[in-house]
């Protein structure tokens, strides 16, 4: 169970519920911690985060982070902060989006990331009206390739060399679940 | 000519997009046939237009050229989603229905596909068109693309869910057809 770390605050009101993740609007003490973590090689890689960003450029994302249809919302287990999840690329009149997500290193391995997802989806589904959500994941990131089919993803297809990851083109794999093949947060 | 050629073929010439074709661009988007292949489900009207003429085709971010035959100008082609880190882009394009089915988009594709490659640097040239969409299908196949991923149910088009097919080119299969 991650402690909370010193200087960061009690994370924003919960927005989307499981059994051991909440997903809460992102507050201004929430940055620091999403500085550090976005910046980690160990984290950027499989994001394909390619250029550094301080503070202030994620001070100038939270200033209008819930204007538009995107969302991110910070994920937390007994309200420390573990990862983050995204809600992006709305498309309203095609009816879908895409979703992305990462965990600290230390909070990997125990589901987190599954759950995260899923409540996700479930807000996508079942608040926004979206016919279908796409996810994609390098070529290389298997855990979050077995995570995507154990929540009913479908395996579209494999966009070769899509990426560029530390000096090797890298393929990514593309995949989509439709509003009536989603089974709902709570079977998993 | 009223823009600067910077790209020629054998039929087709693709030139720099000038204030004078914002007419133009404005009525053939708003057609039905040009619009939904495209998926813009807004009008647009010339207002519209004149702004992305300012903000979009006259910025560095993409490649916007007109598709000109006989020196008049029937189409739009451009190069958008350029990411230098990976080396790829994405190939978007338009032609008015009057001179569909001759041959022209491919042509057009070629020149830009290859200076994506030649001139630009990219590793891969992408693109995407309906599954119902033949026609675009074809172009995109014809400037050496591989279907990569059907995105199921990805466009809302005419009342109907439709698939989106992903393709792409890697600079070496380009170079191996074309080069």
């Amino acid at each position: 169970m991650p402690a909370t770390e010193p200087g960061i605050g009690m994370p924003g009101g919960i927005f989307l519920s499981g059994d051991r993740v909440t997903l809460r609007p992102v507050e201004e003490d929430d940055l620091e911690f999403l500085r550090d973590h976005s910046n980690d090689p160990a984290i950027r890689h499989p994001m394909t985060f390619d250029h550094p960003e301080n503070l202030e450029s994620w001070r100038d994302r939270f200033e209008d982070m819930y204007d538009g249809d995107d969302l991110g919302l910070l994920a937390c287990v007994d309200d420390a902060p573990i990862g983050y999840a995204m809600l992006f690329r709305v498309d309203e009149s095609a009816g879908h989006a895409e979703i992305a997500y990462w965990l600290a290193p230390d909070a990997q391995g125990e589901g987190y990331g599954t759950e995260m997802a899923a409540l996700l989806l479930d807000y996508a589904f079942d608040e926004r009206r979206l016919h279908r959500v796409r996810a994609r994941a390098l070529a290389t990131n298997t855990t979050s390739q077995r995570l995507l089919e154990k929540l009913g993803f479908t395996h579209e297809g494999v966009q070769r060399d899509e990426k560029y990851v530390r000096g090797e083109y890298v393929d990514t794999h593309c995949y989509g679940l439709l509003e009536d093949e989603w089974a709902g947060s709570e079977v998993f | 000519m009223p823009g600067g050629v910077f790209l020629r073929g054998e039929r087709v010439t693709l030139r720099t997009v000038e204030e004078a074709d914002i007419d133009f661009l404005a009525e053939t988007v708003s057609e039905p046939q040009v619009r939904r292949p495209l998926t813009m489900v807004q009008p647009t009207n010339t207002e519209m237009t004149r702004e992305h003429f300012e903000e979009g085709i006259s910025d560095d971010d993409s490649v916007d050229l007109a598709v000109c035959l006989d020196g008049e100008i029937r189409g739009l082609i451009w190069l958008f989603d350029v990411d230098n880190t990976a080396g790829h882009c994405e190939v978007g394009y338009w032609l008015d229905p009057e001179v569909h089915g001759q041959g022209i988009m491919t042509e057009a594709a070629r020149l830009v596909v290859g200076y994506a490659f030649e001139e630009l640097r990219m590793h891969r040239v992408r693109g995407r068109a309906l599954a119902s969409n033949d026609a675009s299908l074809g172009v995109l196949r014809n400037c050496g693309m591989t279907q990569e991923a059907v995105a199921r149910e990805a466009a809302h088009v005419d009342g109907e869910y439709v698939d989106m097919v992903h393709l792409g080119v890697l600079r070496e299969e380009w170079v191996e057809q074309f080069g």
